[in-house]
């Protein structure tokens, strides 16, 4: 417990370039102090230094003092506002902090969270906060807040890191659908077997002759009164809307574009994903995955939704695993009734052979290669912005 | 505007007057010390014009600025000016970087003002501070010094806020998407000024500086010797000096201050019986030799211990009519003992050291004043000697009469005429010289009075000298042209020119007693009882004192106005400054240290033998069982401290418990208190750690109540407690309602469970 404390209470110091200009200063008043004789010039030499010494420890006592609280939103959308709220609190009873900001210990896009608390009365809270744009897609681990002050005189700057971690999971950025790719599943579901359920979603489909093996609960019997051989309801399971992505994150490295295009159709993955979900639709995906291939059956729901995105998020080339080993781990299952969109690169790098047996498992195959893109798919205007900024 | 201007930060600040009005009012004490300090009303009066407009066009919210170029020229044509100062003008080479800085800081103030400005202000005050703190040195300047020190740090303060804002201002707008307005950037900040924390946070910071500006003073090695005599060219002189400088454009102001008392014992006299002593005066030291103005001491520079192995008069028979001084000093500083001529014996206290000179001045042994008031006792022969006291004194200064001849040095056209007066004012003694015998002790004597008499008849006393020329002697300046002064004009003219027509003379100085108290049979002696004389010296009657000065001139200048002791005091002020802090040089920044060595040591020593001593005690109460005073006086102590602690701890336990009862302290709704009390009571788990929304949210998990009522509550706390607004009547009824709503709803819960649990049992 005390080693906590003690941790809780390690405060870095540094002085700052008017610091350190300021000492200078005080060092030229002491050799003229020296030099003149003068007692004025010794107490302004001593006052000088004496008053960075006091600044520093009272700007160190108000980081001690002040703790914190943050709040944060747990995933973002890339390019989206995202705001964090914070909570400060001083925990001393009478002396007030003063110029307290906040900054996340965090990686390159997240830095610039920042909030500042002007006055901070003993035994008060305060709350602070910041927007932000998540700029990267991916995994933003937040170590912890470092609160800094300047207070008093901006010549020590006085920083303590509060540990508190958290992650936020910015997906990619959701931009338009051009076209209405998803399709209904229910037409087709004609030549569907009898439920052999009961209840459920089943519904009515027609009559037709009795044949061997059929339950004799199925006869209807007041239609198969006047005909020699006994009718059976005909009852039709409807077909889900199930929509399935594969999607091909293996980048090309003879192509300079490649990343950029792979972002292209992660963000695209995004926004179908989404709005499938909108619509209804269960949603599979089969990834490649830091660790392997990840294949999530369709589902619908937040939770769905969530773990859809969070994949879509997390891909990185850590360990690349290659196409065929993904489409290899889909389960015949997971597509047969989907509607499946195989997002890749180029339709060329993927093998024949691959593409025939997904194409064999599921209901329905598409695909898309990032030439296609500009014809279905509309980008965020934001990283359009971007792009041009930073061709 | 943009965001790094000030009108940013004026939504913060709530208006620009929290920087500028701290700021204007900085540079004005920055410039107006230096103006004064050297005494240069032309940039009193323009800085002071500078800062009057700007405070007055900041104080009804408008901004007054020429154009930056305009500025940027002025500050071109200032520098010019100030080469050509430099060139041509005799002046200190720190005045010359002052006008400089003063000029600048005349035209920033007409700039149109963004941070950096302010903060080029601020460091050019802060380095005018730093030059008139080389120029100097007087007691108002440090009163000045501390009044600037308290206000720069405020403005420093106010200054380290608005750029704290700024920069969170201009992160803020990184993450937006498009320009926000003043008001949605402070989103985040202050509703209420913290004037009262940064009034606390300057002297926090200001005291602990100072102290440490002090102890930079205290410790800082010196180099050279002091600068007192430079510093107190044009201040004033009050009480004894030891030296005497004719001709300084100086004003006297008497004190009050009582530096002596002295009880006069005689056989067959007391002070009581007659207001006049034996001998008025009390002697400090003696100067014969007057050169360039100016007096010193050459005859008895060598100085003798006084040991107890000098024979007493009363051993050789003298003892008969001696005087006796029982001398009290009420001051500390003096080394020099005051004492009647011819004093022949002192006692003094163990411990201190007297040392003596052939002239028979007294002085305490050591270079440092001693930390103890002194007190002594004086034995001399009183007036007239016979021939054996004379011996006696001459066998004391191991000589016979005079050691030396005193010298007297005036410039040829001075001599001639000084000689020319005293001639003609003794023109018929002298004739009488002329005749065998051609000296006698008694036409000597006689010489002296005319001249004394004359002096006293024809010239006035004065304490203001401003009128007085350097450039001449000092005393052919008094006798030719002023034709006034004080006590040391009038007995150096007497010594002068006693000196030249022949009679040995010399200056003696120190107090005259003049004031008797009856209560105490004491004769009392202030600083404005300083005095010079001259002592003429003859054969038959030794040193004999003389009085030039006329007495009832001087004691008409005694008589002061009712406002006399305010004077007083900052005279005192201005003495003591000048003594302690001015004149603090190696010498007594050694002695300090020698002394704080000593007084560590003796503590140590002290602490050691204690602790010896109560270990014997211990041992004593082993052994014997007994419990002696000391053992008993330590238990006592001990048993106190201890029950002080006990109470500490206990005083602290139950302010904990207060507290813990308190879930936060300070303003709070009561409605608040009673919904939190109440929650409390059911169970909710209150914690000062915990912020007030955080402990709705709880209780919202917890008890399932609305959260639009809670947070209606929180908030209405938080905009009363930070927020500048009371609550309105109608925003009080609508807390009162939801207060009223959340209590049956959390009793109707508690009757639910005690009816489950009915239901349970039965």
């Amino acid at each position: 417990m005390a080693r906590r404390k003690r941790k809780d209470r390690r405060t870095t110091l540094r002085v700052t370039l008017a610091g350190w200009l300021f000492l200078l200063v005080s060092l030229l008043v002491g050799l003229a102090a020296v030099r003149s004789q003068m007692p004025m010039m010794f107490v302004l030499f001593g006052a000088m230094l004496g008053g960075m010494a006091v600044s520093a420890m009272i700007a160190r006592g108000m980081v001690i003092a002040a703790n914190v609280h943050r709040e944060l939103p747990t995933r973002a959308w890339q390019f989206e506002t995202v705001y964090f709220g914070y909570y400060l609190r001083n925990r001393r009873r009478h002396s007030p902090c003063l110029g307290i900001a906040l900054h996340e210990i965090a990686p390159r896009g997240v830095e610039n969270a920042y909030g500042y608390c002007v006055h901070l009365p003993g035994r008060s809270v305060f709350r602070a906060g910041c927007r932000l744009n998540a700029e990267n897609r991916g995994r933003v681990d937040l170590k912890g807040v470092r609160l800094t002050t300047k207070f008093p005189f901006g010549l020590v700057i006085v920083r303590r890191d509060v540990e508190q971690t958290a992650s936020l999971v910015v997906w990619p950025a959701k931009g338009r659908l051009k076209s209405d790719l998803f399709r209904r599943g229910a037409l087709e579901a004609s030549n569907a077997p009898p439920s052999r359920l009961q209840g459920g979603q089943d519904e009515f489909f027609g009559l037709r002759e009795y044949r061997t093996g059929d339950s004799p609960r199925w006869i209807h019997w007041r239609r198969s009164a006047g005909r020699e051989t006994p009718v059976v309801r005909e009852m039709a399971h409807p077909v889900p809307d199930v929509l399935f992505l594969v999607i091909d994150t293996s980048l090309d490295e003879t192509e300079p574009l490649a990343e950029w295009q792979r972002e292209r159709l992660l963000r695209l993955a995004a926004t179908m994903i989404d709005q499938a979900l909108m619509r209804g639709f269960q949603v599979g995906l089969a990834i490649a995955g830091a660790k392997g291939p990840e294949v999530f059956p369709p589902a619908m729901g937040i939770g769905a939704r969530i773990s859809l995105l969070d994949a879509l998020a997390n891909v990185s080339d850590a360990e690349p695993v290659a196409f065929h080993r993904v489409v290899e781990a889909i389960p015949a299952s997971a597509v047969h009734n989907a509607q499946t969109f195989l997002l890749t690169e180029a339709r060329e790098g993927i093998s024949p052979a691959v593409l025939a047996g997904l194409g064999r498992s599921a209901r329905h195959l598409e695909v898309i290669a990032a030439v296609d893109l500009e014809g279905v798919f509309e980008d965020n205007p934001l990283v359009r912005t971007r792009e041009e900024k930073c061709p | 505007m943009p965001l790094s201007s000030y009108t940013t930060a004026d939504m913060v600040l709530t208006e620009r007057r929290r920087l500028e009005q701290p700021l204007l009012l900085l540079i004005w004490l920055g410039t107006t010390t230096f103006s004064l300090a050297e005494g240069n009303l032309l940039y009193l009066i323009s800085c002071t014009l500078g800062v009057g407009i700007n405070w007055l066009v900041v104080r009804r919210n408008m901004e007054i600025y020429i154009r930056r170029a305009f500025v940027n020229i002025g500050v071109v044509l200032s520098l010019i000016v100030i080469v050509l100062e430099a060139q041509f003008a005799n002046v200190l080479p720190q005045v010359t970087v002052g006008h400089f800085m003063m000029l600048i800081q005349l035209l920033k103030l007409f700039e149109r003002k963004r941070a950096r400005d302010y903060i080029q202000l601020l460091t050019l005050n802060m380095l005018l501070m730093v030059t008139t703190a080389l120029i100097c040195s007087a007691p108002w300047f440090a009163v000045a010094l501390v009044m600037y020190l308290l206000l720069a740090s405020y403005v420093a303060m106010v200054f380290t806020l608005k750029r704290g804002l700024d920069a969170a201002g201009a992160t803020r707008l990184r993450g937006e998407a498009g320009p926000l307005s003043p008001r949605q950037v402070a989103w985040n900040v202050i509703r209420q000024w913290p004037g009262k924390s940064l009034h606390r946070f300057i002297w926090a910071v200001t005291i602990p500086a100072l102290i440490v500006g002090v102890f930079a003073f205290l410790l800082t090695p010196r180099t050279g010797g002091n600068i007192l005599e430079e510093a107190q060219k044009n201040i004033l002189a009050t009480g004894f000096d030891t030296s005497i400088r004719l001709g300084q454009q100086k004003t006297i102001y008497l004190s009050d201050r009582i530096v002596l008392r002295v009880a006069v014992h005689r056989d067959g006299w007391k002070s009581s019986q007659a207001a006049e002593p034996p001998s008025r005066y009390l002697r400090g030291v003696v100067m014969d030799s007057y050169e360039n103005s100016s007096w010193k001491n050459t005859a008895g520079n060598e100085r003798y211990l006084l040991s107890a192995a000098q024979p007493a008069p009363l051993d050789t028979g003298l003892g008969r009519g001696l005087v006796r001084h029982d001398i009290r000093s009420m001051t500390l500083g003096h080394t020099d003992l005051f004492a009647p001529y011819p004093t022949v014996r002192m006692n003094m206290s163990e411990g201190i050291n007297v040392m003596f000179s052939r002239g028979l001045e007294y002085a305490v042994r050591g270079a440092y004043p001693p930390r103890e008031r002194l007190r002594y006792e004086t034995i001399s022969f009183p007036p007239p000697l016979d021939e054996r006291r004379r011996a006696h004194l001459a066998w004391i200064r191991g000589d016979t009469g005079l050691l030396t001849q005193p010298r007297v040095q005036l410039p040829p056209i001075a001599k001639k005429r000084v000689t020319a007066l005293a001639e003609e004012w003794c023109g018929d003694l002298l004739e009488q010289l002329r005749d065998p015998p051609h000296r006698t002790d008694e036409l000597s004597l006689q010489i002296a009075q005319r001249i004394e008499t004359q002096l006293k008849k024809n010239y006035e006393y004065t304490l203001d000298l401003s009128q007085s020329d350097p450039s001449r002697d000092g005393v052919e300046d008094f006798l030719f042209h002023l034709r006034r002064g004080h006590c040391e004009y009038f007995a150096s003219a007497m010594t002068v020119m006693c000196n030249l027509l022949g009679v040995p003379a010399r200056v003696a100085v120190g107090f005259v007693m003049d004031e008797y108290d009856p209560d105490t049979d004491e004769f009392i002696v202030r600083d404005r009882d300083a005095h010079a004389w001259c002592e003429v010296f003859t054969e038959a009657t030794d040193w004999t004192p003389f009085d030039p000065t006329p007495g009832g001139a001087r004691l008409e200048a005694m008589e002061r106005p009712w406002y006399a002791f305010i004077k007083d005091f900052f005279q005192e002020i201005h003495f003591q400054w000048y003594q302690q802090v001015v004149g603090y040089d190696l010498a007594e920044q050694r002695e300090l240290s020698d002394r704080a060595t000593d007084e560590a040591l003796a503590l140590w020593r002290q602490c050691m033998k204690g602790l010896h001593t109560l270990k014997d005690s211990f041992l004593n109460l082993l052994q014997r069982g007994v419990v002696d005073r000391l053992l008993f006086n330590f238990l006592l102590v001990l048993q106190g401290f201890t029950a002080l602690i006990v109470l500490v701890i206990v005083v602290q336990h139950i302010r904990r418990r207060r507290r813990r009862k308190l879930p936060v302290m300070g303003r709070r709704l009561v409605l608040l208190n009673r919904l939190l009390a109440l929650l409390e009571r059911r169970g909710l788990i209150v914690t000062p750690d915990k912020t007030l929304l955080e402990q709705m949210s709880e209780a919202r998990k917890k008890f399932n109540l609305p959260a639009f009522r809670l947070d209606a509550l929180a908030h209405l706390q938080y905009r009363w407690r930070w927020g500048r607004r009371e609550p309105t009547p109608e925003e009080l009824q609508q807390a009162r309602e939801h207060f009223d709503a959340l209590c049956e709803q959390i009793s109707a819960q508690g009757k639910t469970g005690r009816e489950r649990e009915s239901l349970g049992d039965r």
